[in-house]
């Protein structure tokens, strides 16, 4: 198992390279002059000329490719310039995970929590109108993204109805009721298109599984049906689910910008969008750093419980 | 010699390519349901183009003192915060929004699919690279890039979906190299190049043809992404500019006033749901067909 985990991580090295790159090349290639860029327009020449030196622009490209990359290996990502003044670019970011993690995690639950039970009925009642019912919830919630959803769950339910706090964010330490009433109606919003895809997947993959002989052999052993569904299809059905998740997580990572906005909550994805406004540049390259390797790491994990539900791929 | 060859064969030399075409076509077409789609998309195309026309307001219209009315005789969808008439609207922005995705789509199948097929058919170090650059791309969040690189090339459409195609390339890529692999296998790849035929013509006219379908399939489900993307862009700001009209814009604008009105808001995220909608039943429909395709 560790060997198949050094291997993994070893075959992402030169993918987590060409991702300092990118978020190198990106103030890189801006148009003008960065150091203009990143001083802002009311700098007098003198601030330029200071930037400029601050950041390393009077030097050779190759040698600001090797320092940036230096700066990153030694935990340094750079200070924010305009939205938090001299505040580390990650320290902006490590504040407004949580909000980000809950969102994102709080999404997954109730995607898995609707999907799951939805998938394996359509399976199981493959072909009748349930079936087809439930496909065709999935054809349609497939169609609604975070940011159509989102307005109209909050005109629907909090405006008219004001069954939820319409916008705004708590932290879990202010009680579970009250965090999660804050995060039900984003979470709800970005979930609709992650449902239709996990409920997708484990209806096709249930169906595959239970045409097999061993869950003949289950049944003919006279297991019952929530025995041979729960504890023999569903583990294998979850495993190209659980793929379908990991791909999830960078959904939802989009997903969770747009909803920020619409939400007014202080996640990564509010803070990716005032930076850019801001023109904080080092907050923006951080940011498209910390998501990519966000999603690295998660297909890391997922792989890695490839091997979990399948012992037969630790081999690598 | 070779004079009478190609005098015999040129007559007859169009026909296979023509009848491989139709019956590509004949298979993707083969169900009623995809049928139907794609009848309901050009029908929407054909009202993005000439529904302006067919409303007496312009896109930029004010009627400061008929802000935010129902719906009416005048008004069929009513109008929004500036007064302009919604329905109008409509038309500009689903232009805008068909137009987002065809750019983002191309520059995706651009990038990917030569790069898929030439890293299928050769492999070899050009393949390690390039699936290398994909997994990178795959790796960052489309939403988060185009945010970063609209914030540093400025706003509007073009820049936007330029960096939502180069997130979108690694899907064509991925699909253009499979297919071009085990294509690649066939005898008649064998002789195309015992007989001399130079890597672009065996890619371009014994390799191509095989993805075309599976790139179909693709090309529906990235059209429904990009236009989701332009959106979401336009409803942060970052995407359309006044004065072009964007649904997410549109969005934006209703959501701004949902405690005053809060009808305006549903038009543009219902006509949005519709678009992706089609475009996902659409790349279904083919998929399924490609599917069944082989068997049948």
């Amino acid at each position: 198992m560790i060997r198949f985990i050094a291997w993994r991580v070893g075959g992402m090295l030169p993918i987590a390279l060409l991702v300092t790159l990118v978020s190198f090349l990106l103030l890189e290639l801006v148009p003008g002059d960065p150091a203009r860029v990143v001083a802002g327009d009311l700098a007098t020449p003198e601030q330029i000329e200071e930037t400029r030196a601050k950041l390393g622009l009077d030097q050779n490209v190759v040698v600001r490719y090797l320092t940036y990359l230096g700066d990153i290996l030694s935990g340094s990502f750079g200070e924010s310039i305009s939205l938090q003044p001299g505040r580390g670019a990650m320290e902006l970011i490590l504040d407004a995970l949580p909000v980000t993690l809950s969102l994102t995690v709080v999404s997954l639950v109730i995607a898995v929590i609707v999907a799951v039970p939805l998938g394996v009925a359509a399976a199981l009642r493959r072909g009748t109108w349930v079936d087809q019912v439930l496909t065709g919830f999935t054809s349609v919630s497939m169609a609604l993204p975070p940011f159509v959803t989102g307005p109209l769950l909050v005109t629907v339910l909090a405006v008219a109805y004001s069954l939820f706090p319409a916008v705004g964010y708590q932290p879990l330490s202010e009680g579970f009721a009250v965090w999660m009433s804050y995060l039900f109606l984003p979470a709800l919003a970005i979930s609709f298109n992650s449902i239709a895809e996990i409920g997708r997947q484990i209806r096709g993959s249930l169906i595959d599984v239970m045409d097999q002989s061993y869950i003949r052999t289950a049944n003919a052993k006279g297991l019952s049906a929530t025995r041979v569904v729960g504890k023999h299809a569903l583990k294998n059905a979850a495993i190209p689910a659980v793929t379908v998740l990991g791909l999830q997580v960078t959904r939802v990572i989009g997903g969770t910008v747009v909803v920020e906005i619409i939400f007014a909550m202080p996640g990564i994805g509010a803070l990716a969008v005032n930076s850019v406004f801001a023109g904080d540049f080092p907050v923006v390259q951080a940011l498209v750093l910390f998501s990519a390797f966000a999603v690295l790491g998660t297909n890391l994990i997922v792989d890695l419980t490839y091997g979990y539900f399948d012992p037969r791929l630790r081999k690598g | 010699m070779t004079a009478t060859i190609e005098a015999q064969r040129a007559p007859e030399a169009p026909l296979p390519g023509g009848r491989r075409r139709s019956r590509t076509a004949r298979m993707l077409l083969a169900e009623r349901r995809t049928r139907v789609v794609l009848a309901v998309l050009i029908a929407l195309v054909l009202v993005a183009l000439i529904g302006p026309l067919l409303t007496p307001y312009g896109t930029n219209e004010q009627d400061l003192l008929g802000r935010l009315q129902p719906p009416s005789s005048e008004h069929w969808l009513g109008t929004d915060s500036f007064g302009r008439d919604i329905l109008t609207l409509v038309f500009a922005g689903t232009r805008l929004s068909l137009f987002a995705g065809c750019l983002a789509v191309a520059t995706a199948v651009l990038l990917g699919v030569p790069a898929g097929l030439l890293a299928g058919y050769r492999g070899g170090a050009f393949g390690v690279v390039s699936n290398t650059v994909s997994d990178t791309l795959l790796s960052l969040p489309p939403l988060i890039l185009a945010l970063a690189i609209v914030g540093a090339y400025g706003g509007g459409v073009v820049p936007a979906m330029l960096a939502v195609g180069v997130t979108l390339a690694p899907r064509f890529y991925r699909v253009s190299r499979g297919v071009a692999q085990s294509v690649s296998k066939n005898s008649f790849i064998e002789s195309a190049r015992s007989i001399g035929c130079t890597t672009g013509r065996i890619l371009g006219r014994h390799v191509f043809p095989n993805v075309v379908a599976p790139i179909l399939v693709q090309f529906s489900f990235s059209f429904g992404l990009a236009i989701i993307a332009e959106a979401s862009l336009s409803f942060l700001g970052l995407g359309a500019e006044p004065p072009a009209v964007s649904l997410g814009t549109m969005a934006r604008d209703a959501f701004t006033h949902i405690r005053e009105a809060a009808f305006p808001i549903f038009p543009p995220c219902i006509l949005i749901a519709l678009i992706v909608f089609l475009f996902s039943s659409l790349g279904d429909g083919l998929r399924d067909a490609v599917v069944s395709g082989g068997r049948r």
